[in-house]
């Protein structure tokens, strides 16, 4: 008896990171915090959504990418889901827009997902559900966030902007199959935003060791338990990256090497994307990754929860991986801008109605 | 006068409990002190907490502590007395037993801080300071200490490099405390470049917010005890002026020049933990009790006076509020349970060997109230 992931796999893969970028040290500027006190983030800049750019737009970007590499019939896709929270509309689904620019309406399910980080990851794992029983052939999910943060906050020095989208279908043709995958989630309030109000709220300290820290630990003891790899049987290890420390520190508890952590590692370059943040991890592997490398992917969302995976990747990978911008392009792809220009693009700025 | 000894000791290792409630931590502490003293009732349980009333929240505390530990024969009084709610208790079990009410106390100090984000905390915190004349203003609980701070290093013309040794010096201590919370080195250096509170106070000036509990079980020396650690020779207390604004001299405090007083001096002490919540309270009280002269304390502290090889006698070898911890009405009593293990010669942390006479200082707020204990060896 084979396990359901087994006989599913990513056909493609797409990324898509805005142009712009804001430097800690402008942030730090704006609000006095000298640098040594956001130095221990281990970000360097963070990426910010342009004047026309949105979760949706970032979506469709992703999506594209993810469908050149797959080579699949946008109408062969069964399932759209949207992991994000920074939808544009509270009530009225992004996934609809996603599908129908993709040309994968309308025979297909579409659907909206929340669990703050961790809503794109839920989409894989329901994917590689909805795979493997047969309802649909092909799946897209996508991770995308126009991430918010109070001005002032020590969150806006990482929220950030940034999509990955994934086209998830059978085993046979794919450029990585799934092995096993494990998810581990409790009621824990380590960060949330309540209705109609503008920006999250978190506990702090509290969402460390409680939250980040025992809900990634646990998911990926379970998936170790449950296919009895170790931790030096893997390639790469990707988690979620909310700064460029946290990756590094539950890696290293885990057993994984700074050498295996270190390539899936965006946020330094771009900041925390959230639902994006260790689905932009996976990507910048694939980019790389050669046939036979085994990875081990974990992202987190708050509220809180995580899921890992075991990822193998296949032959097909490596005529693939040229076929879209690669993680790193984008990354490369820069303009610095200040704060007023971020507080603009981003809306901070409160406008009177004309 | 009766003899009060004490014969139990226990304490949590202060840091963010966020699975424990306020009972539980108090269980903890409770029966680490009740299994060292070998016994397992007491005539009262005393319990000193202060933030529990609005941070749990839980009010008539000391009687729902007592019936969770199984202490359901023993009478429960409860203490609120700010930063000083430890030496409160201690001074009411000290009566007790005194006055021959009691044969045997346990006294429990617990305090959460973590239930709420530091935003609401430091609310709470800003009412141990006067809440019509201070609090009121939000100036805040490290505000009234920065305009202390700055005053004090204009008026005597000290530099703030000389100040920072204080941190680093509870910092070497906390090391080898295994129930401190911040049990790491930091420089003096690291202290003045430090994220700024309120000017000229750093994060590494001010303690740091944690969860704790200790406890201390004393017994009449007449009864014989089993377990005898230390004894208590004095609890002693006064208040201030409400507000620094009102002293004389504001950094003058003259609360604890009056309860040193009462105490009978520190003549002979070879050890004390006194209150840092804030570097500049442990300077201004090394002044007050006559440790140093005014304006020179940072001085002598960077001299190396207070510290293990120094002549003066050795401050704060648990490491202090500042990097012990500082859970408010529970951090008296861990002072009493590292003092009273010092001169039992059972503490693993920083010590000389050989004390003979151990004090306990504690201020609220900016010196609205001073406490003071102490402890000799038997």
């Amino acid at each position: 008896m084979t396990r359901p992931e087994e006989r599913v796999g990513i056909h493609g893969w797409g990324a898509y990171i805005p142009r712009w970028r804001l430097p800690m040290e402008e942030i730090g500027r704006v609000w006095g915090w000298p640098p040594h006190q956001f130095k221990g983030l281990n970000v360097k800049e963070k990426s910010v959504d342009g004047p026309d750019e949105d979760s949706t737009t970032m979506a469709i970007e992703a999506g594209l990418n993810a469908l050149a590499r797959a080579g699949v019939e946008p109408s062969k896709i069964g399932a759209v889901f949207f992991g994000s929270e920074s939808k544009v509309y509270a009530v009225k689904p992004s996934a609809t827009i996603v599908a129908e620019v993709l040309g994968i309406t309308p025979v297909t399910m579409a659907s909206d997902l929340e669990f703050a980080c961790r809503a794109g990851s839920e989409g894989v794992r329901a994917s590689i559900g909805l795979v493997s029983s047969g309802m649909v052939e092909y799946a897209l999910a996508i991770g995308s966030d126009t991430a918010q943060a109070e001005p002032g906050d020590v969150l806006e020095f990482t929220a950030s902007s940034g999509a990955a989208a994934f086209i998830i279908g059978p085993r046979e043709g794919a450029a990585a199959v799934f092995e096993a995958s494990y998810s581990y989630i409790t009621d824990t309030p380590d960060f949330w935003r309540r209705a109609l109000r503008p920006y999250p709220k978190h506990g702090e300290g509290f969402t460390g060791e409680p939250a980040y820290f025992h809900h990634i630990i646990n998911a990926v003891k379970g998936l170790l338990e449950e296919t009895g790899y170790k931790p030096s049987d893997f390639k790469y290890a990707i988690f979620h990256q909310p700064n460029g420390k946290f990756p590094v520190r539950v890696g290293k508890r885990l057993g994984f090497t700074y050498e295996q952590i270190e390539p899936a590692l965006v946020t330094p370059y771009i900041g925390n994307t959230y639902n994006a943040s260790a689905l932009l991890g996976l990507a910048r592997v694939l980019d790389r990754a050669e046939p036979g490398d085994l990875i081990l992917l974990a992202p987190f969302g708050s509220g809180a929860g995580s899921d890992a995976y075991a990822i193998r990747v296949t032959e097909e990978i490596v005529e693939r991986r040229d076929k879209a911008p690669t993680v790193d392009d984008y990354i490369a792809r820069r303009k610095p801008v200040d704060y007023a220009v971020y507080a603009k693009n981003r809306k901070i700025l409160v406008m009177l109605p004309r | 006068m009766k003899g009060v000894i004490v014969t139990g000791t226990g304490a949590v290792r202060i840091g963010r409990h966020y699975e424990k409630s306020v009972r539980a931590l108090a269980a903890e502490a409770a029966w680490k002190a009740l299994d060292e003293a070998g016994v397992d009732g007491v005539d009262f349980v005393v319990v000193a907490s202060s933030l529990s009333y609005l941070q749990e929240p839980q009010l008539s505390l000391a009687s729902y502590i007592t019936s969770s530990l199984g202490l359901g024969g023993a009478r429960a009084i409860g203490v609120e007395s700010g930063e000083t709610s430890g030496l409160a208790a201690l001074d009411v079990a000290y009566s007790l037993l005194q006055s021959e009410k009691a044969s045997r106390v346990l006294v429990v100090g617990v305090d959460k801080l973590t239930n709420h984000p530091s935003g609401p905390t430091y609310s709470m915190l800003q009412l141990l300071h006067d809440a019509e004349a201070e609090a009121y203003y939000k100036i805040g609980h490290a505000g009234v200490a920065a305009l202390l701070f700055r005053l004090y290093l204009d008026r005597y013309n000290v530099e703030r490099a000389t100040t920072a040794y204080w941190p680093a010096l509870m910092h070497a201590h906390a090391k080898e405390n295994p129930h401190a919370m911040l049990r790491f080195a930091i420089t003096p250096e690291k202290v003045v470049s430090g994220m700024p509170l309120a000017d000229p106070i750093t994060l590494l000036d001010a303690y740091p917010l944690g969860d704790g509990a200790a406890a201390v079980v004393l017994e009449r020396e007449d009864e014989h005890p089993k377990n005898p650690l230390a004894r208590v020779v004095a609890v002693e207390s006064a208040i201030g002026m409400p507000g620094p604004q009102l002293r004389d001299d504001p950094l003058d405090l003259e609360s604890v020049r009056t309860v040193i007083q009462r105490i009978g001096g520190t003549d002979g002490v070879d050890v004390m933990e006194i209150h840092d919540s804030f570097t500049i309270y442990a300077l201004l009280e090394l002044e007050a009790m006559g440790l140093a002269e005014k304006g020179k304390s940072a001085e002598l502290v960077a001299e190396g006076y207070f510290s293990k090889d120094g002549e003066g006698p050795l401050a704060n070898p648990s490491g202090g509020l500042k990097a012990r911890g500082h859970p408010i009405g529970a951090t008296d009593v861990y002072k009493i349970v590292e003092l009273a293990n010092i001169l039992a010669g059972t503490w693993s942390g920083v010590r000389r060997g050989g004390e003979k006479r151990a004090l306990a200082l504690s201020i609220n707020a900016a010196g609205s109230e001073a406490r003071a204990a102490l402890l000799e060896a038997l």
